[in-house]
């Protein structure tokens, strides 16, 4: 039960872009065709997840021991980027079908401040303020990364209508329109706080 | 643990990590493409992000560029 309520607060109630408007950047962005949020999603999600397994086993038993806290930042940026080389590399070696899909979303994954964020959330740093357990910390990484793949998706499909209205006046147009929807679809998404008591 | 233990051990993780990132950087580098993959233009054009002031900027460069060419 409590794995469940961690995955819901992770994905609706405290949704990474809707509550800290964390990746907002591809979110607007990548976000104009329902196929490329499809791609940015699933590789976003792979890397989310893998990055925080890394970054947490790096922070609690080399970091966290040595009292070498300090470096969290710094240790967590560079594992993120050479892991999404690493991934590269991978895919463009042993995947070439999966690289041809999600290949040109990887290097915009590597600047998403959400892979960070959350690497620095499982280590304790920002919002949940203590250690994570492992349980705690692969439910709470793949949940964040399924809640933006959710925002991100469904953003998408509202932004083709947009794209497509004659009715939206010209100063509303493109980005500006798309974070006045942003903003209302956090505060539909402020509802989900009553879920939880 | 003494100090200068404990900051001679942090140089050396970090040192560690950014050799990490150059090898990965390099062996991704010279890894090949598969066959049939889209090749990444350089200036952003590749990029989604249409509201970027980079991107507008190196937009420019290319009209620019395009206007002197013709």
């Amino acid at each position: 039960m409590h794995y469940l309520l961690l995955a819901i607060s992770a994905i609706l109630v405290s949704n990474i872009i809707l509550t800290r408007f964390l990746g907002i950047c591809p979110f607007v962005g990548v976000s104009k065709s329902p196929k490329n949020a499809l791609g940015m999603s699933g590789a976003l999600i792979g890397v989310v997840f893998m990055s925080s397994i890394i970054s947490y086993a790096i922070n609690r038993y080399l970091l966290e021991p040595l009292d070498l806290g300090f470096l969290k930042l710094i240790a967590f940026i560079l594992v993120i980027a050479s892991f999404v080389q690493f991934v590269e590399m991978f895919m463009k070696r042993y995947i070439p079908s999966l690289y041809k899909s999600l290949g040109i979303y990887l290097p915009l994954i590597t600047t998403n401040c959400v892979v960070l964020t959350v690497a620095l959330d499982v280590a304790g740093t920002s919002v949940t303020g203590s250690l994570l357990n492992w349980g705690e910390m692969l439910t709470y990484s793949a949940a964040t990364a399924v809640g933006y793949a959710l925002i991100i998706i469904g953003f998408s499909y509202i932004q083709l209508r947009m794209q497509n209205s004659t009715l939206l006046p010209k100063p509303f147009k493109g980005n500006a329109i798309a974070l006045i929807t942003a903003g209302l679809m956090a505060m539909a998404f402020m509802a989900f706080n009553g879920m939880i008591v | 643990m003494a100090d200068w233990l404990r900051i001679l051990i942090a140089v050396a993780i970090l040192g560690g990590l950014i050799a990490l990132l150059i090898i990965s950087y390099i062996l991704n580098k010279r890894t090949k493409k598969p066959e049939g993959c889209i090749e990444i233009d350089e200036h952003c054009a590749s990029c989604n992000i249409e509201g970027c002031a980079v991107r507008s900027v190196a937009v420019e460069i290319e009209r620019a560029q395009g206007e002197d060419e013709k």
